[in-house]
Formats: C-alpha cells, structure tokens, sequence
C-alpha cells in the first residue's frame, strides 16, 4: 500500500527528479549551449555567424511567468560562489595574467563587490564586472580558470556594465587585498591593498 | 544599480537594506539622492519610489537576531 501510494506520489514530480539529477538540465537550462540556437548568415543579415538564445525552457502549463518551477536552473550553469571561491578564482586568473605577461584589470560590481567587500552575503552566482585592461586576454584566462576550478562558462560577465553609472568612474572601486599575484578592487572601497612593492605587482586584475 | 533594479526574486532588496544602513542612507530622499547622483537621467517609476519607500522601513528595523 505504502509503495503504491508513494509510486503516484512521485510522478507529478517527474521534472524535479530530472533538475536533482541533472539528467534533463542540458535541455532546459537557458545557460547551457544546447539550448542556444545557430543563427545563419542569411537570418541575422551579417557576415558572422553567432549563438542567440532561444526559450528551451518548460513553462508549467498554469504558469503566466518564466520564473516557474520548470525553469530549471542546473546546478552547472547556475552554481553559486562563496567569497573563497571568487577569491581563488580571481587569484588564479591573475597567476595566469602574470605567467603571460599581459597587463589586466577588472572592475566587480553588483553581487561579488558585496560578497567580496561585505560580510552580510556570502555568494552569488556570478560575477559581473567590466574588464578595462587586456580585455581579450583576460576573457581567455576566465575561459580556462572556469574549466580549471569547474565554474560555470560564464562565470565572469559583462553583460552587467550596461546597467552601471554613466559617470564611468573607477575612483569609487577600490584595490581588495587578495592573495597576491592578484591586484583587485571593490565598488565599496572597504579594503585597500597593502602599500609596497607596486612595481613588483603582476600583469593586474583589478576588481 | 540595485535601486534601479531592485528585482523581488533576486538579493536586491536585502542588499540595499544591507547597504543602506552601512552608508546611513535610512530615509528614501537619501537613497533616491544616491539614484540621481549616478543616474542623473533616469526616471524612477512611481512604483520604484513606493517600493524604495517600503525598503527603509526595513533599514531603519531592527535587525532581527
């Protein structure tokens, strides 16, 4: 009786066992690049061709809003990092700056300034940030150090800047003092980074 | 940024409950002051301003245990 009861217990929450196990997540989640549809020369009208997000997502059949339980958010695309881990992750994209010898720097804003600069969050999900210096680099180091630490793809983004202060000032951002070869800074100015030897300093992130 | 966006399924509103009383920003002229200096041309919906209204009524609670 009991597993008969159970048996229909669980079938109306078929999707929620996929999203545990991450057997539909490539599906339905609206990072992964499965879900993202080749757009051909002759739809977007220009010479390149790129990726375009499309919905692959499941909408509940009641649901008026994409923010349902159906939107399933995959534990790749959508992990969560605490203050340690964007610390090591900016740490090893300045090892990899250095090692390469170019010159790199980035502003953090929005959710990893606070969990970076404040005690009151502890992750986010993302980083958003607007690269300054060595743009070109910097985003092919993120690409390996996301691999590397097993982040997902687009753990450092600049989608965000578009929403920043048109006053583009960076006096507000701050150096954080991370492990060094690592120069950052934080949109709070709580930290500074110890006075020293500023030469001997890498190829930069700042943040 | 956060004021602007202030996304009711996301951190917004605990951040800038968090922020502003680390600035000493408690009432909504103070904050809607912060929006203007960095957005100077913004408009912010009425409903903006009601919602940032509400906020401070958390800023200056007390914080809970």
């Amino acid at each position: 009786m009991g597993g008969h009861t159970s048996f229909f217990m669980y079938v109306p929450q078929f999707p929620l066992i996929g999203r545990l196990t991450g057997r539909i997540h490539k599906k339905q989640c609206m990072r992964h690049p499965s879900t993202q549809k080749k757009v051909t020369d002759s739809e977007r009208g220009g010479a390149h061709t790129s990726r375009q997000k499309t919905p692959g997502r499941m909408r509940h059949p009641r649901s008026k809003t994409n923010r349902s339980l159906y939107n399933l958010r995959c534990p790749v695309h959508h992990r969560a990092m605490d203050k340690l881990e964007l610390d090591k992750a900016l740490t090893r994209l300045g090892q990899l700056l250095r090692e390469r010898r170019v010159a790199g720097e980035i502003a953090v804003f929005g959710g990893a300034a606070i969990v970076l600069g404040f005690d009151f969050r502890s992750a986010t999900q993302d980083v958003d940030a607007m690269i300054t210096e060595g743009h070109g680099e910097v985003v092919k180091a993120q690409q390996e150090v996301g691999k590397e630490l097993g982040l997902p793809p687009n753990w450092l983004k600049e989608q965000g800047t578009s929403y920043l202060s048109k006053h583009s000032d960076l006096k507000n951002f701050q150096d954080l003092p991370l492990r060094r070869p690592v120069r950052t800074s934080c949109a709070d100015g709580s930290a500074a980074i110890p006075a020293g030897d500023e030469a001997s300093l890498p190829p930069t992130v700042r943040a | 940024m956060r004021l602007l966006s202030l996304r009711q399924y996301g951190h917004d509103v605990q951040d800038v409950v968090q922020l502003g009383r680390r600035l000493g920003c408690t009432t909504a002229e103070d904050l809607l002051q912060l929006v203007k200096h960095y957005y100077p041309d913004e408009q912010v919906p009425a409903e903006k301003i009601a919602e940032i209204r509400s906020i401070t009524r958390q800023i200056n609670a007390p914080d809970k245990p």
